[in-house]
């Protein structure tokens, strides 16, 4: 099935700070390799789609610098490839509107259009197949007020482009109000979906249920590709206790792991306790240290003895010293 | 300077045993997601070289898509000096002719000086001290050489030196060593020089073609100054199950010799795409190495287990390597093992019991307690294998088996 991408990592809504205040949703990262757009990126690409618009803020530094190796994503193309859509976009009706040309542009006739703050893990070529079947105007995956998928022809998604062209919305605003006039259909689905935009209570959850191996093959099955960083195997000295964990490559644990996911890098030293916690890409967390419901963020110092132990989340910032 | 880097690929590895029996020894994984051609490959990538020739021989199929264009070493260009030369007139007779062979390829690019490196040796290089060196010594022949205990000595080519570095005389696996000092099996030639060399080596009929044996003793002896370069970094030559073996126990020690963990010279591989580990339930790791894509419900002490593997509930795994996609069942114990890829152990076996008995057919391959599993071998529910055995390629276990046994296909 012919189609080309277009995915949205914008972050208008920052509902995760202050782990959003570094970046967008997009590209919060997730079980401890990703970035949160890899599962949408990598589904396309999975699905042959190798012609991918993303629309992003011009100051969202680190979603250009995740994706500056297109050949990642097997998307360094002569035709078609990665194209960054970089702009101070208003909405999404806007973030269409100013990239028409990529639209116009591309061979394909159908569009696949998807929010880069979801995380899941399906084949598209199921939703394409499900849409020419159901000869429908759009298919969506989600919510039918605020979708996280959508397949839709480009020629009708210029139309509703340029006849609305004053709302801000495309979904909520222009398609709502035309919603009659069109033949829009769900794709029946019940993976599961994490709209990380929806808060941390949603990141956490991702988390947490990761920790089921079924949950986690599901999410990461048939190649999530992600921007490489070549550490070697983690490594687990004779002092370390590990527990219904996932611990990510590049790290070295020396403490006592329960429940938690750690990201590339990280370093949990002997003695160290960290419970129900997130940990982001290169964490350290000293001698005796205890981490009980917390979400550090990149480059975060846990010095040694130091506690943080809550029974609500706490969320370190990035590059914080604790 | 123009300088090429060639990389001997062809390797066999028949001292490698069933790991080898359909690969070829610089495809082996190591590390438990590189393969062993990764070290001399990122060292290569790290030292800025840019001109890379690849000669595979023996089983080139899964090494050449391994390396594909060299795109994880960054090696893809606009204008590419990177190439994988598998033997295209005749098979290589020996080192020395390999190169020989491609000698249009090499003049074609014309490079001032030619390095020669194996893809069989772990270790973490920069060759550009080496090339300046060459420079300072104003040699047209200089190699690389490291000091190893002189009770090992005799399973070294060794470098006799004087005062100044310059090289007075080879010694193969000498029973009486002159010098502690290894040939590493790193070159640096003069292009021009080498490619005299090389001319009228392979017009000799009495030459094997071989740069240690033939090549080097008759530079030496022809009164050329060539020196002897002292790297002091770690350095294995994964010639033996035992020195392999060695090499990941290595890599689990609290302080590894060899330090995968330096952000300035990471070790590249292709890429797998592949999740994090998980741990589940009771799982344990002490002193191990653990992979992407594997889990872990099982304990696991001073062992590496390689990608996408599955160590199930109860199964204890001590001083063992597993290969990738491999499946470790229910509360099967495992001592000293080292299987290659996809091997599939299913529950309630026990690999490396008793007393080590010397194998069967190759006890000097088999020892130091290892039992070895080829890729693909199926062990069904409650089998035995004792130590030093060796388990052929794809080949099914069922029963049990004392120390020293070789199951067939």
């Amino acid at each position: 099935m012919e189609a080309f991408g277009f995915i949205f990592a914008h972050d208008w809504v920052h509902s995760l700070d202050p782990l959003t205040l570094v970046r967008p949703a997009s590209s919060l990262p997730v079980l401890g390799k990703y970035r949160a757009i890899d599962f949408s990126l990598s589904s396309m690409v999975r699905a042959g789609i190798v012609r991918i618009g993303i629309s992003l803020d011009t100051e969202a530094v680190s979603l250009l610098d995740h994706l500056r190796i297109a050949s990642q994503w097997d998307l360094d193309k002569k035709e078609g490839g990665l194209f960054i859509l970089p702009g101070k976009y208003l909405g999404t009706m806007d973030a269409f509107f100013r990239n028409t040309t990529f639209l116009r542009r591309a061979e394909e006739e159908l569009i696949v259009v998807a929010w880069g703050d979801s995380v899941y893990n399906i084949d598209f070529n199921d939703v394409l197949k499900y849409h020419v079947d159901k000869a429908a105007d759009i298919t969506y995956l989600g919510d039918s007020e605020d979708p996280f998928v959508f397949v839709i022809n480009k020629y009708l998604l210029m139309e509703i482009l340029f006849a609305y062209k004053d709302l801000r919305d495309f979904w909520r605003d222009a398609v709502s109000s035309i919603r009659s006039d069109l033949h829009i259909e769900q794709f029946p689905s019940n993976f599961p979906v994490y709209r990380l935009s929806d808060g941390l209570n949603t990141f956490y959850r991702l988390h947490m249920d990761a920790l089921d191996l079924d949950v986690y093959r599901g999410l990461t099955q048939n190649m999530v590709m992600t921007k490489l960083r070549d550490f070697p195997p983690a490594k687990f000295s004779t002092t370390c206790r590990i527990t219904d964990s996932i611990i990510s490559d590049g790290c070295i644990i020396g403490g006592h792991v329960i429940h938690s996911v750690v990201g590339r890098n990280s370093v949990i030293r002997a003695g160290a306790y960290v419970e129900n916690s997130i940990l982001m890409q290169d964490v350290v967390v000293e001698e005796g240290a205890r981490l009980v419901n917390v979400i550090a963020d990149r480059y975060t110092v846990f010095r040694a003895n130091r506690e943080v132990v809550s029974n609500e989340l706490t969320v370190i910032p990035r590059e914080n010293v604790i | 300077m123009n300088v090429l880097a060639i990389i001997l690929a062809g390797g066999t590895g028949t001292r490698l045993g069933v790991l080898t029996e359909t690969l070829a020894k610089p495809s082996v994984y190591f590390g438990g997601k590189y393969r062993i051609i990764d070290f001399a490959l990122s060292n290569c990538a790290h030292s800025q070289l840019e001109g890379i020739a690849i000669l595979p021989q023996y089983r080139p199929v899964e090494l050449i898509s391994h390396v594909a264009m060299g795109r994880p070493w960054d090696f893809v260009k606009r204008t590419s000096y990177f190439a994988v030369l598998p033997p295209h007139k005749e098979w290589y007779h020996g080192t020395a002719d390999a190169v020989y062979q491609n000698i249009e390829y090499i003049d074609y690019l014309n490079p001032d000086v030619v390095i020669i490196l194996s893809a069989d040796h772990v270790y973490l290089m920069d060759y550009r001290p080496l090339l300046k060196y060459m420079s300072l010594k104003n040699a047209r022949a200089v190699l690389a050489s490291t000091t190893v205990p002189w009770e090992e000595a005799n399973r070294y080519g060794i470098v006799v030196t004087d005062e100044h570095e310059r090289i007075l005389e080879f010694q193969e696996k000498p029973t009486a060593p002159k010098s502690n000092l290894a040939n590493m099996g790193i070159y640096a030639f003069d292009w021009h020089y080498l490619r005299d060399l090389l001319s009228e080596d392979g017009t000799r009929e009495d030459s094997s073609h071989d740069f240690g044996s033939d090549l080097w003793p008759r530079v030496v002896a022809s009164g050329e100054p060539a020196y002897a370069y002292k790297f002091d970094g770690y350095w294995l030559d994964v010639g033996t199950i035992k020195s392999f073996w060695e090499g990941h126990m290595d890599l689990v020690a609290p302080f590894p010799r060899l330090n995968l963990y330096d952000p300035r010279w990471k070790i590249y591989t292709s890429p797998a795409d592949l999740p994090s580990p998980i741990f589940l339930g009771s799982g344990s790791a002490r002193s191990t190495l653990v992979s992407e894509g594997s889990v872990v419900k099982g304990n696991l002490l001073r062992s590496v287990v390689g990608l996408q593997s599955f160590i199930d509930d109860d199964a204890e795994v001590v001083e063992s390597i597993i290969g990738p996609r491999s499946y470790i069942g229910k509360g099967s114990k495992l001592y000293r093992v080292i299987t290659g890829e996809s091997v599939h152990i299913g529950n309630g076996v026990i690999i490396g019991e008793g007393d080590p008995v010397p194998n069967e057919v190759a006890p000097h391959i088999y020892t130091d307690e290892i039992s070895v599993l080829g890729r693909n071998v199926i062990v069904q529910d409650g089998s035995r294998l004792g130590k030093q055995c060796a388990v052929q390629e794809s080949a099914t276990v069922n029963g049990i088996y004392g120390s020293g046994s070789f199951i067939y296909r």
